[in-house]
């Protein structure tokens, strides 16, 4: 990128070269070492990209060494740590193969062990007695654990609950987006306030309310859960005491619920308006009255209604033979007759509209096969 | 199961939601806070923030111990709070994780260059000027070894391996030839490409940004 912003060729053969060697200078042979700085050298205006190949030279050179087929102490203190923090959380994708070829090797080289254990030693006599909770809670102000817990510091915390929150526990998205843990809880007022923090973080809460606004979460949670068992099992219940007909006689309200027919709905009649569309529209109005849920459950029809709607229908298909009118309108009476029970005067009008090519012949073969087994069983 | 003398980094460790070393799940989670500036994802990014730099500072004490064991704990509070200083700073919330690596990297840096020559005017009273010490690794493992497989990762599949064998591993042409079954100037011309590639990285060449623009800022 540099080479072209700098006005050479891109193409250039020996420009390639140089690039290539650029970033493994750290690598290069003398002789080859000495081509690349003749050549700057010669272009004192390349100066910044020499240093930005000599640093990625080095970051290259520096994986290389922990890459190692003999690990170096960087990347077993590097294992050391991270083995003592976060159990059951597993690596990156893109480490995990480097670190199980790691612990292979320890597991099998006795230098090795002896090396880690010298360094776990010096890890030990480090951390000892160091409160990591404290120095958190000190540097951010806040409290990682809420003041109510039972033990008093980091460590006897620790002993406590070692094992990871409730809310950590789950392994993370595969998306890589992670959830946010629950909100901070809040530092009395007295200890180090920042200044920097987020305006929306009360300020002067008493110590103990994290604990009362986690247990009214609770319930709250608890309750919103128990409403999601109790209409689950009312729709469980609602769908066994449907009667089959019944089920199939539903008709999907966005059916009813034609687009430009709302004038129609409102009682009113556009002039010069067919009357099969009139009849037919006055039947969706019907149908739309005839059959009812209690909050999206329990469906049942108005017998008076359906009547009507049927008698609405009738017209609609006395009064436009063989158009969408009376397409629409025999679908919606072998429903309607389905749903008065009355199967075999619906059967031969779903044989009608299946054989045809109606947008709903489809759907009245599936209940025409759907009676069928019924009627078998 | 953590040792005892070991178990608070621990303790705050198990709050995250994501592995220590997820540097992909902590920028998503830097650049949340970021964009909507909720409690909840500020508590995860210090929390991060704060194992991190202690892992970090831990590992490089275990491996070359200092004189003085308890500079860990002022190192780990100092950076943490430049960090803190400077997030409204940063140029590419997206690169939070290479952002942080960089100014644990420099401190570190700083740290023991303060030291060795500290520790040359104890030893040696002369005035000569002490030559620099050797160069530690500086970089943070998982981030350097994810940041780079990564890099390797995005190049397009016919790249990928040849570019692994020539930068990571250092593989002669020869040696590489041995792998991959192409004639060597093919193989001279995908090493060209994958070194154009790689040098255009934004994720690589975060890890070599100044993150600071204040070098005072350092401290």
């Amino acid at each position: 990128m540099l080479l072209r912003q700098q006005g050479h060729r891109p193409g250039s053969h020996h420009m390639e070269h140089i690039e290539e060697k650029l970033l493994l200078y750290g690598q290069l042979s003398q002789a080859d070492r000495r081509e690349v700085d003749d050549y700057l050298a010669a272009h004192p205006e390349l100066r910044p990209l020499l240093e930005q190949a000599q640093a990625l030279s080095a970051l290259f050179a520096a994986c290389r060494d922990l890459l190692s087929e003999t690990p170096g102490d960087e990347i077993l203190a590097y294992l050391l740590v991270s083995r003592h923090i976060q159990h059951g959380r597993p690596l990156p994708e893109v480490l995990r193969p480097f670190f199980e070829r790691i612990e292979a090797r320890l597991a099998s080289d006795p230098d090795l062990q002896r090396r880690y254990h010298l360094l776990e030693d010096r890890l030990h006599r480090l951390e000892a007695g160091h409160d990591a909770v404290a120095q958190f809670e000190r540097l951010t102000g806040t409290r990682l654990y809420a003041p109510d817990d039972e033990a008093s510091d980091g460590q006897a915390r620790y002993v406590h609950e070692h094992a990871p929150p409730l809310a950590m526990a789950a392994e993370p998205p595969a998306s890589y987006h992670p959830s946010a843990p629950e909100a901070p809880a809040e530092v009395p007022a007295e200890r180090h306030r920042r200044a920097d923090w987020p305006a929306d973080r009360p300020a002067d809460r008493p110590p103990a309310a994290p604990a009362r606004l986690r247990l009214v979460s609770r319930w709250a949670v608890a309750a919103v859960l128990g409403l999601f068992v109790a209409y689950g099992l009312l729709a469980v219940v609602s769908r066994l005491t449907q009667p089959p007909l019944e089920r199939l006689a539903w008709i999907d309200p966005e059916l009813l619920d034609l687009e430009g027919y709302d004038v129609q709905f409102r009682g009113e009649t556009r002039p010069g308006q067919d009357p099969a569309e009139t009849a037919y529209l006055n039947a969706l109005a019907r149908l739309r009255e005839a059959q009812t849920r209690t909050l999206g459950l329990f469906p049942r029809f108005d017998e008076n209604r359906l009547q009507a709607a049927e008698a609405e229908l009738r017209k609609a298909l006395a009064g436009d033979a063989g158009g969408f009118i009376h397409s629409e309108a025999q679908f919606l009476l072998a429903k309607v007759l389905l749903a008065q029970h009355r199967t075999a005067e619906a059967r031969v009008l779903l044989q009608q509209v299946a054989s045809s090519n109606s947008r709903h012949a489809d759907e009245a073969a599936a209940i025409l096969n759907a009676l069928r087994q019924h009627a078998e069983t | 199961m953590p040792s005892p003398a070991f178990h608070s980094l621990d303790a705050v460790a198990a709050h995250l939601p994501f592995h220590l070393s997820d540097i992909e799940a902590a920028n998503a989670t830097f650049v949340r806070w970021w964009q909507e500036r909720t409690p909840a994802h500020r508590r995860t990014v210090d929390i991060w923030t704060y194992c991190f730099v202690r892992r970090y500072f831990l590992v490089k004490f275990v491996k070359e111990p200092p004189p003085n064991p308890s500079d860990l704990d002022e190192l780990v509070e100092r950076t943490f709070q430049k960090i803190e200083r400077n997030r409204e700073t940063i140029r590419q919330p997206e690169r939070y994780a290479s952002w942080v690596s960089v100014i644990c990297k420099n401190t570190y840096l700083n740290y023991v260059r303060r030291r060795h020559r500290l520790y040359s005017l104890d030893e040696d009273e002369a005035p000569e000027p002490a030559a620099d010490p050797p160069p530690p690794l500086p970089y943070d493992a998982g981030v350097l070894m994810s940041t780079v497989l990564a890099a390797i990762e995005r190049l397009p599949n016919f790249l990928r391996e040849v570019a692994y064998l020539r930068f990571v591993k250092a593989c002669s042409y020869q040696e590489i030839e041995a792998h991959i079954d192409k004639p060597l100037p093919i193989l001279r011309s995908y090493v060209n490409k994958a070194a154009r590639q790689l040098r255009q990285d934004p994720h690589l060449l975060a890890l070599l940004e100044e993150p600071l623009p204040d070098p005072e800022k350092q401290g």
